[in-house]
């Protein structure tokens, strides 16, 4: 469906009309071979931990998704009701796919994933997750981590 | 998204963006993109393949450590098979639907019997896929019915969740009901994403009630009622297309 001419006109018009920032490009981390890399997935989902409260409109914070949650205590609180939830329902890791990155791990293509993962609520003002990214970035190093998938809704 | 990857690249992590929507990626040109083809809310591609899945994920990965330069933006051309129809999909309600509460049904009594209706079938939807995503609003469904048609109904009531304001009360538990039923409907064949809303928007006691409930907050003194009444229970394609 994300190609554009598959998306329902009045959403796809409404996308390009959403304002983005200007950003220089970025230098490159250079992370090494994957196999002495530490992967983190970071999903713009609006994943909420079940029992936490939701994300608000407008949210720039993080959630940390600890390991060892199941996929049952995941739910997405995003804003948005204009992305489809139904693959979700059926299954968690078309939107955050731990267990693939974990068998990626086991067939030695990467040396390891995080111990916790994280979601972001991404319909917000990009520039001001900038604080927050920069945490989630320290959160990240203090981890081990080196790389992150970023995973969009 | 992108932005994100600007800011964790320059934080010192290296970082892959799977993008679902190309013409932010090149307009923001984060450090490194795979464009996939996929239905927006699957950036996996296809849900229960994992095969399918491991392969978006290593295509990702590579590209995260094989670019040369940043800003470049590798196209992953391969559509996911769930994306069509399956034609053997039956939706669960066999024959005459309520779609609208008949014969002076009130409409909570319309949509507590639809969630009987569907009881089965999200049972079934339950097992077959391990877990709910029930649950934003942490309310039972049948205090979920009776709050929603309430507030279909014009009233205001105290929001049932604590610490949480009645709009977005309003907005999780109608997140909540849509779950249960599109969980239900996908309990067995394939159906796609245009399917089972289509379900959801024509045939269903529930679509109604969401689509009057917007009508009633929309008129609210409200304004965050209004804001999220307007743009959050109704999915824009849907809006369009159902003239509201």
């Amino acid at each position: 469906m994300a190609r554009l001419d598959d998306l329902p006109p009045v959403l796809r018009d409404n996308m390009l009309a959403l304002p983005c920032p200007d950003l220089s490009p970025t230098d490159l981390v250079r992370p090494g071979p994957l196999t002495e890399s530490t992967v983190a997935l970071i999903s713009t989902a609006g994943l909420s931990l079940r029992g936490e409260p939701a994300f608000k409109p407008n949210a720039r914070d993080f959630r940390p998704i600890p390991s060892p949650t199941a996929d049952g205590d995941l739910l997405i609180t995003h804003v948005s009701v204009n992305f489809d939830r139904t693959g979700f329902h059926r299954d968690a890791e078309v939107v955050l796919p731990r267990r693939r990155l974990g068998e990626l791990v086991n067939a030695g293509v990467v040396r390891g994933a995080a111990e916790t993962d994280y979601s972001f609520m991404g319909a917000t003002d990009p520039e001001l997750m900038q604080p927050h990214a920069e945490a989630l970035a320290r959160e990240l190093h203090s981890q081990g981590v080196n790389a992150a998938v970023l995973l969009p809704v | 998204m992108s932005a994100l990857g600007h800011y964790l690249e320059a934080a010192g992590i290296a970082t892959v963006c799977i993008s679902l929507f190309r013409p932010h990626s090149e307009r923001m040109r984060p450090p490194r993109t795979l464009w996939v083809p996929f239905d927006l809310g699957r950036p996996l591609g296809e849900p229960g393949d994992p095969a399918f899945q491991r392969r978006v994920l290593k295509a990702a990965l590579q590209l995260l450590a094989e670019a040369r330069q940043p800003g470049v933006i590798m196209d992953y051309d391969q559509q996911a098979p769930g994306y069509a129809d399956d034609p053997g999909w039956l939706p669960p309600f066999a024959a005459a639907t309520p779609g609208t509460p008949a014969g002076g049904a009130t409409l909570r009594d319309a949509l507590k019997e639809e969630l009987q209706a569907l009881t089965p079938a999200y049972r079934q939807a339950v097992a077959r896929h391990g877990r709910t995503t029930v649950g934003n609003s942490g309310l039972p469904l049948n205090q979920v019915v009776g709050f929603l048609c309430a507030m279909a109904n014009g009233e205001l009531p105290d929001s049932p969740i604590p610490g949480q304001r009645l709009a977005m009360a309003m907005r999780l538990a109608a997140d909540d009901l849509k779950a249960h039923h599109l969980e239900a409907a996908a309990a067995s064949g394939r159906p796609s994403s245009r399917q089972l809303q289509g379900w959801f928007w024509d045939a269903t006691v529930a679509g109604q009630a969401l689509i009057r409930l917007r009508s009633s907050v929309m008129a609210s003194d409200d304004r965050l009622l209004r804001m999220l009444g307007s743009g959050q229970l109704v999915p824009a394609e849907h809006r369009v297309r159902l003239g509201l």
